[in-house]
């Protein structure tokens, strides 16, 4: 224990030699901030540019306090693509690393356990984090077999991302079941905005990547790209030093089209890709997958129409005895907006989605049935009222229809008060479940010959109700900030279960583990002068969950998950004139309960440098505090230590 | 007069370059090449402002009416681009009528202008003035992602640092309002794909 404390004084001090490190350079930049916007030009040469011209003109970067997303009644985070470039994040998971409200854990080389108002799951109890959803431009990647999101399966380009839209609190009634506790929702950019070469290498002593990406406008009304990359990620280390073996690589390569006519649109997009992932001992496994997406638009007077049909394949192929499988998702929906009068915006639609699989099983981990095809279907509505000019009303709900429980309703109401312009407060109620899935009533876990633990067939949907009271505001327009306090009721949470009060084995699973989880989630975004940004965050959790009686209550309430109470967060963007852009960020995690993990604060540092307009080049390191940290506790998971990564970006 | 100016700025970007190369010391990126050609950079606000000036010009306005001999643009909810365009509107002028400037709050203000241009997160409203407005001469414009989709004509984005903007052929429609060939020529036609914003509505 003392060791920690000494550890952590430590810590500070070096966090502050950092710091005083930054600190000599703000008076040049206040001096290079000074010439940038209003001073070589008289401001009146600006109003005679042509239209040519200003479409041309350079912008420094805005405020968020102009974010739209302000406005919403609910506890969302934006990652925007300009925070997402800044980062120097080369993954999806490291990306996400900058919303405050997500929870983002490396295990392994390949493996995170990302979660949202903790229950970010426990290995040891075979549960994972899946009260969260995340959707890749309208698909969802929430694996249906075994609930949760395979993360190594997911990737772009990152610089054709638009915006990472992280949404706490449930989502159902838009979004669908199993987001319990959030949504991630990741958007790319369309074509017309991609209309160029980028081609970008990045060398470091963890990660190497290559991408490139072409895209072109064919007239006014249509564009495409079409997009390659590889990344290749060395192994980290065990806790004891050791080399863990798990590296990997992922090779990924994809196109999209976008036309957009006067009143209608429509998009096409997929991708493809590999990766071959190495296991200590085990020799390797792989992943292949590959999706199409259609989606058509029609904006007319009044009314917003979209229809949107996927298909996506997913494959996991594991090393020697593991488990594979194939899976396919069929997916069709319709959704359209309309505006009733000047008060009511009424959204309904429905969808249907067919998964069907082909799980190859291994001697010890079995699926009974090892095929199945399931049908989901679902239909909502929900209707945002102006009240008067300050109050707005949305209440909605959706209805599910799981091959495995039936029907559930999946209500939202949410009630929202702007007593100024420069402010907003909401409060929500709704209600959510994480529908059941093949690994919940079909599993088989087998110990030598004799069947350990087995689904079970009656295993009924997880649920929660939670209410929410939010703040939003910008009171000036350098300053924003929003800050959420949830409660959230749980009841039916996955248990373990013994065979019977007088038999042990098998065990089964159960619906027996209740209770609430209570918090708060706030950030802020601080223009402290033109060329500096700083934005603090943070959120905390508390969790009391308990069995309910005649529960085996085996493994404790911690199987739901071993989740930090607190994570906090600042984040510093500084713009040293137009070519140097300067970015930290500091990060606080607390000590995990049970298994326990002490808590650690780290460090990420990128220099970005404009060469020209057409080339950037940066260099970014990550973890720089400490030789290595670790985010989950051993065996599950790996050390994690210091990341350089050195990036060239041409855009032609 | 103008020469004096350029000297000055010469003075200043040779100042700016020794700068450069002192940040590039002191952060060990050892290389001032960079600092050679320094682009400007202009404030988002600005640009807003003078697109917006810009716009007015592209558009086939009807003959004014009688006793109404400025031309009103009105801001609601986007002080600073107000702001920066108070500054340059004595020397402006539109369809040969000098401009005047107005930041309004309701509905009923709409009426005098010719064009109103809507600030970030204004949602609500411009649904409602889109509404209130249909029919008349009047150019909507915003800057929000899901501008054209409330209804307004025009719609400013931001991307890779630089102000673009989309039209909508059904609200210039609506309006009565035809764009000259040279500003559609320009636009970026970019439809908001869904989201969060546009699933979950705004507030007022």
């Amino acid at each position: 224990m003392l060791a920690i404390k000494q550890r952590s004084k430590l810590k500070g001090a070096r966090t502050a030699a950092i710091w005083l490190a930054i600190l000599p350079l703000r008076s040049f930049g206040a001096a290079a901030g000074g010439e940038l916007p209003n001073g070589d030009e008289p401001p009146n040469d600006l109003i005679r540019y042509s239209i040519d011209e200003l479409a041309n003109v350079e912008v420094s970067t805005p405020s968020k306090a102009s974010d739209p997303i302000r406005r919403v009644a609910a506890s969302v985070y934006v990652i925007t693509h300009e925070d997402i470039v800044r980062s120097g994040a080369v993954s999806i998971p490291e990306a996400l690393r900058l919303a405050p409200n997500l929870s983002v854990v490396q295990n392994s080389a390949s493996s995170y356990v990302i979660s949202m108002r903790g229950f970010g799951g426990n290995p040891d109890a075979q549960n994972f984090s899946n009260k969260i959803l995340m959707l890749v431009d309208g698909r969802s990647v929430y694996s249906p077999l075994f609930s949760g999101i395979y993360h190594d399966a997911q990737d772009l380009v990152m610089d054709d991302i638009e915006r990472i839209e992280v949404l706490s609190g449930p989502g159902a009634t838009l979004w669908g079941a199993n987001a319990m506790n959030g949504v991630i929702n990741i958007v790319t950019r369309s074509a017309y905005v991609t209309d160029s070469t980028l081609l970008k290498l990045a060398e470091g002593n963890v990660d190497r990547s290559a991408a490139v990406r072409y895209g072109a406008k064919s007239d006014s009304d249509t564009a495409w790209r079409v997009y390659g990359k590889v990344i290749a990620h060395s192994a980290l280390e065990l806790s004891d030093g050791s080399n863990a073996q798990d590296d990997w690589s992922r090779s990924q390569a994809g196109a999209r089209y976008d036309w957009s006519g006067a009143t209608s649109g429509a998009t096409v997009q997929g991708d493809v890709y590999r990766a071959v992932q190495s296991q200590a001992g085990t020799g390797s496994g792989s992943i292949a997958g590959g999706n199409v997406i259609g989606r058509w638009r029609r904006h007319t007077a009044g009314s917003d129409l979209q229809l949107q049909a996927y298909v996506d394949e997913t494959q996991r192929a594991a090393p020697a005895d593991g488990v594979a499988f194939v899976l396919h998702t069929y997916d069709v929906e319709i959704q359209q907006r309309l505006a009733f009068g000047t008060r009511h915006t009424f959204i309904w639609g429905g969808g249907e989605r067919i998964n069907s699989y082909s799980i190859h099983n291994s001697s010890t981990l079995l699926f009974e049935p090892d095929e199945r095809q399931l049908s989901l279907g679902n239909v909502f509505a929900q209707d945002n009222i102006a009240l008067d000019d300050r109050w707005t009303l949305t209440g909605g709900i959706k209805f599910e229809d799981d091959p495995f429980s039936g029907w559930n309703a999946q209500p939202d109401l949410r009630v929202n008060w702007a007593p100024s312009d420069r402010m907003d407060l909401w409060a929500s109620a709704s209600r959510a479940v994480r529908s059941p899935t093949p690994f919940d009533v079909d599993v088989v876990e087998k110990l030598g010959t004799m069947n350990f633990l087995t689904g079970y067939s009656l295993f009924r949907p997880e649920r929660v109700s939670t209410y929410e009271v939010g703040y939003r505001g910008h009171p000036s327009e350098r300053f924003s900030m929003a800050a959420t306090v949830f409660y959230s009721e749980y009841s039916d949470l996955r248990t373990i279960e013994t065979a019977s009060d007088a038999v042990f084995l098998p065990l089964h699973w159960g619906n027996r583990m209740r209770g609430n989880t209570y918090g708060m989630e706030a950030w802020a975004d601080w223009q402290l002068l033109d060329w500096w940004r700083l934005s603090p965050s943070f959120t905390l959790l508390r969790k009391r969950l308990h069995y309910d009686s005649g529960a085996a209550g085996l493994l404790g309430v911690a199987e739901a998950g071993d989740d930090p109470s607190t994570q906090a967060m600042l984040k510093s963007s500084m713009d040293l004139g137009p070519h140097l852009a300067l970015d930290t960020s500091l990060h606080y995690v607390s000590a995990l309960p049970e298994p326990a993990l002490p808590s650690y604060v780290e460090l990420s540092l990128r220099i970005g440098w404009r060469v020209s307009g057409h080339c950037d080049i940066s260099l970014n390191g990550s973890n720089l505090l400490h030789d290595h940290h670790m985010e989950f506790t051993a065996p599950t998971g790996e050390r994690i230590g210091r990341k350089a990564i050195l990036e060239a970006r041409w855009r032609l | 007069m103008r020469k004096t100016r350029a000297i000055e700025r010469r003075g200043r970007s040779g100042r700016a370059v020794l700068r450069r190369i002192l940040y590039c010391l002191l952060l060990g990126a050892g290389a001032a090449a960079g600092a050679a050609a320094a682009a400007q950079v202009y404030p988002a606000d600005a640009v807003k402002a003078a697109f917006l000036y810009r716009f007015a010009g592209f558009i086939a306005w009807p003959p004014a009416e009688a006793g109404n001999s400025r031309f009103v643009i009105a801001t609601w909810g986007a002080d600073h681009v107000a702001d920066e365009l108070q500054r340059d509107l004595p020397t402006l002028s539109i369809a040969n009528r000098p401009v005047e400037l107005r930041r309004i709050h309701d509905v009923r203000s709409l009426a005098q202008a010719q064009l109103v241009f809507f600030g970030p997160g204004h949602r609500a409203e411009l649904r409602r003035a889109s509404a209130a407005m249909a029919g008349s001469p009047v150019l909507l414009v915003s800057d929000d992602e899901y501008g054209l989709e409330d209804g307004s004509a025009i719609n400013m984005l931001a991307i890779e640092r630089r102000i673009r903007f989309e039209i909508s052929m059904t609200a210039l429609q609506r309006n009565g309002l035809k764009a000259s060939s040279e500003l559609l020529a320009h636009a970026v036609r970019v439809q908001a794909p869904g989201t969060i914003v546009n699933q979950l509505g705004t507030s007022p």
